[in-house]
């Protein structure tokens, strides 16, 4: 629930709508074509019409077409892991504990990118996020053999070649798995291309006279509150809140900041300006994000048939 | 790195001990720098490009601003501010089974671009120029024990 909390609060569906709603599968998913709109749309109606966004801000940006969806991650993942366990059972035949990978759907901490704004999150925590405690006991784990023939090294870090005669691959059954399934994707120029403007394009929202006018109306309303900031990047700078505890004042500027983002409708200005100037470099980076896109196909397929095999 | 992954074999060994769990090494939520735990992710943030420089070591916990940390050990950098001044970095995975995760942010409260650092086992992963932070490292997100389609989607997943 707590995924969507923000954008739903600006939007005003209510937080039980967006538990029912899942991610949407972006283009390159394997969702039939019919089913929706592409990510690239979504932004459109999201920036235009956002009565209707119905997922977390980053998921609307048209950059996010080109990168993995959850539920990609989570075949990925699982991929992964049959694979592990057969390397594992092959070298050493023993059965590595089991391990779940949740759905896609699991309640997701929605995006900052566009800084907090979660309410819920802002009167509980102000501007932290808690951790989750450390190393959970209950989580299953492999035991000493098993822990070095994934690792492909010993605890103290010294490589494994063979195993009871067996050849160990260069970095154990974990990077075995990854290979298998990833493939050379990881050398894909469209990942360099789609870092690249995910962090220029943001940097130049930044400067864009909308998004620095929204800055000038949120700090207006922030005055209004009793608080003095120049703009909603400069209060999270507040040495005040660096520390992980949370007072009841930093509690109190965090809801107030919140309330006045979607008071002044920040998330949906920048996001409309971030979308706008992202489809501009999407547009010069064309071929290599597409390659990009079918190599993520490719590898998705991959790993949907090693599930599929017995 | 070895000796960084010895002394986190070391504590956590000590932490079997002195606590009774293997679970147990780090402080419960403050973040700490330093040293690394086994059971939690930790990341070195170096101050120059090529892990040059001094650097910082953060073995535990997430930190929502860096402002008023500074490079510890010798080396161009020492005493310097980290925030928004790092330029390269390693991370090393907890001892879990399951993907630990320690993600860079552009800026204070986890907020902007980020580049996120994942791994198991005590992997480590090293990257050599930040991509979206490089010098725009303003805060560190830690999260553990679970899969990385539930860790932060915010750097998305290419």
């Amino acid at each position: 629930m707590k995924r969507s909390t923000g954008i739903m609060a600006a939007v005003g569906i209510t937080a039980a709508l967006a538990v029912s709603v899942p991610l949407v599968l972006t283009a390159g998913d394997d969702a039939p074509a019919a089913e929706g709109e592409t990510t690239r749309q979504k932004a459109d109606r999201a920036a235009t019409d956002p009565a209707t966004a119905d997922e977390d801000l980053v998921l609307s940006l048209p950059l996010a077409e080109y990168s993995l969806t959850r539920e990609q991650q989570v075949v990925l993942d699982r991929a992964q892991i049959k694979l592990q366990e057969s390397c594992v059972r092959r070298l050493s035949s023993t059965t590595l504990p089991r391990r779940e990978v949740p759905d896609a759907t699991a309640a997701q901490e929605p995006s900052r990118r566009y800084g907090l704004m979660d309410l819920d999150s802002a009167k509980r925590y102000g501007y932290q996020q808690p951790d989750s405690p450390a190393g959970d006991a209950s989580l299953p784990r492999p035991d000493a053999t098993q822990q070095m023939l994934l690792t492909g090294h010993t605890r103290s870090g010294d490589p494994v070649k063979t195993y009871k005669g067996r050849p160990v691959p260069e970095g154990g059954c974990s990077t075995e798995a990854r290979s298998e399934v990833y493939g050379d994707h990881d050398k894909q120029p469209g990942i360099a291309a789609a870092q690249q403007i995910d962090v220029e394009g943001y940097e130049l929202s930044l400067r864009d006279s909308q998004v620095v006018d929204a800055f000038s109306d949120w700090s207006k309303c922030m005055k209004s509150a009793g608080y003095s900031y120049e703009s909603p990047l400069k209060v999270t700078d507040d040495p005040e809140f660096a520390d992980a505890d949370y007072s009841d004042r930093e509690r109190a500027v965090a809801e107030a900041d919140v309330t006045c983002k979607l008071d002044v409708r920040l998330p949906q200005t920048w996001l409309a300006v971030e979308s706008a100037i992202q489809k501009k470099m999407i547009g010069q980076n064309r071929s290599e994000l597409d390659k990009l896109s079918q190599s993520q196909r490719r590898m998705v397929e991959r790993a949907r048939s090693i599930l599929e095999k017995n | 790195m070895k000796i960084a992954r010895t002394l986190g074999s070391i504590l956590g060994t000590t932490a079997l001990v002195a606590a009774g769990s293997f679970f147990s090494a780090a402080p419960a939520s403050a973040a700490t720098t330093g040293t690394c735990y086994t059971d939690r992710p930790c990341l070195l943030l170096f101050y120059n490009s090529a892990y040059e420089g001094s650097h910082i070591k953060i073995g535990g916990g997430s930190i929502s601003n860096l402002a008023g940390y500074t490079y510890p050990y010798a080396g161009a950098g020492q005493g310097q501010p980290v925030k928004n001044n790092a330029a390269s970095a390693h991370f090393r995975a907890d001892s879990s089974f399951y993907p630990s995760s320690m993600t860079v942010f552009y800026n204070s409260g986890y907020g902007g671009p980020c580049d996120r650092f994942m791994g198991h086992e005590l992997t480590w992963k090293y990257g050599p120029k930040l991509v979206r932070t490089y010098n725009e490292n303003a805060s560190v997100k830690q999260v553990l024990g679970t899969y990385q389609a539930n860790h932060p989607t915010d750097c998305f997943n290419w």
